[in-house]
């Protein structure tokens, strides 16, 4: 009979999260103007204007929306820089 | 240069101080956005995350006050870009703040159509909801000099022309 490690188990679940990508995510807010969100994309993650108004369009009716996928790393310093720019955005790991 | 060219009375401008001063001493503590989608799982990282964005906020909101008081009728005021950007994310920390401690029994649907009729609305709600949308025109009369292509001069030309 063959039987399995629960400790395999547990390091091929870790090294699998490990390697999942990191989402900056922006959430809707009721405050900031679609201008401005359009404006805050194009000066911290570098996009053109038609990639900055679809992930606006996209927070504005969706609620949310992912605007970078990567390491860790990259994704708390474009949170982070999200937050200076005083947009709701949060990391978080793919699922 | 972004220039900012507005005829505003001192008499306005004090008005907006009245709501702006107090909002900036506060942010010397609190800061505007939420932070909850920063990483909770290291506390140092966390503080530093926080200083960092106080500090910002910090040298914003107090560049904006500047920015008001050097607002006069005759004398347009030239920014530099990192003014200019600056600024815009002291406004959006400002109308952040008001939103949250004046108007938030109003929709977010009234409060971007300028639906809420200011006689309407409570004494100790008048100044915010004033200084709520005049940032965001400051806001947008920054932006349109950063921006421009953002704007659709096709679309102004065309409704100037049905007008």
């Amino acid at each position: 009979m063959a039987t399995t490690s629960p400790f395999t188990e547990t390091d091929t679940e870790t090294s699998v999260a490990t390697a999942l990508p990191w989402n900056v995510v922006v959430l809707n807010d009721p405050v900031n103007l679609m201008s401005y969100v359009v404006l805050v994309f194009r000066r911290v993650l570098g996009f053109d204007d038609d990639k900055a108004r679809k992930h606006m369009l996209e927070v504005h009716e969706q609620g949310r929306s992912i605007v970078w996928s990567g390491d860790r790393e990259m994704a708390e310093t474009y949170v982070h820089e999200l937050h200076k720019w005083q947009l709701n955005a949060k990391l978080e790991q793919d699922a | 240069m972004p220039k900012l060219a507005i005829k505003i009375s001192p008499f306005y401008i004090q008005a907006l101080l009245d709501v702006v001063e107090p909002i900036e001493k506060r942010f010397r503590l609190q800061l505007a956005v939420n932070m909850d989608g920063a990483p909770d799982d290291d506390e140092i990282l966390l503080e530093a995350w926080r200083d960092s964005l106080l500090d910002q906020l910090r040298e914003d909101s107090s560049y904006l006050i500047e920015l008001l008081n050097q607002l006069l009728p005759e004398h347009p005021v030239e920014l530099s870009e990192e003014d200019a950007e600056s600024a815009l994310r002291a406004a959006s920390a400002v109308r952040l703040k008001i939103r949250e401690a004046f108007l938030s029994r109003f929709t977010e649907y009234d409060l971007e159509r300028d639906l809420v009729e200011p006689a309407n609305l409570g004494p100790e709600e008048q100044k915010p909801y004033i200084c709520y949308t005049f940032l965001a025109r400051f806001q947008e009369m920054l932006i349109v000099q950063l921006m421009p292509e953002f704007y659709d001069f096709d679309d102004m030309m065309d409704d100037e022309e049905d007008d």
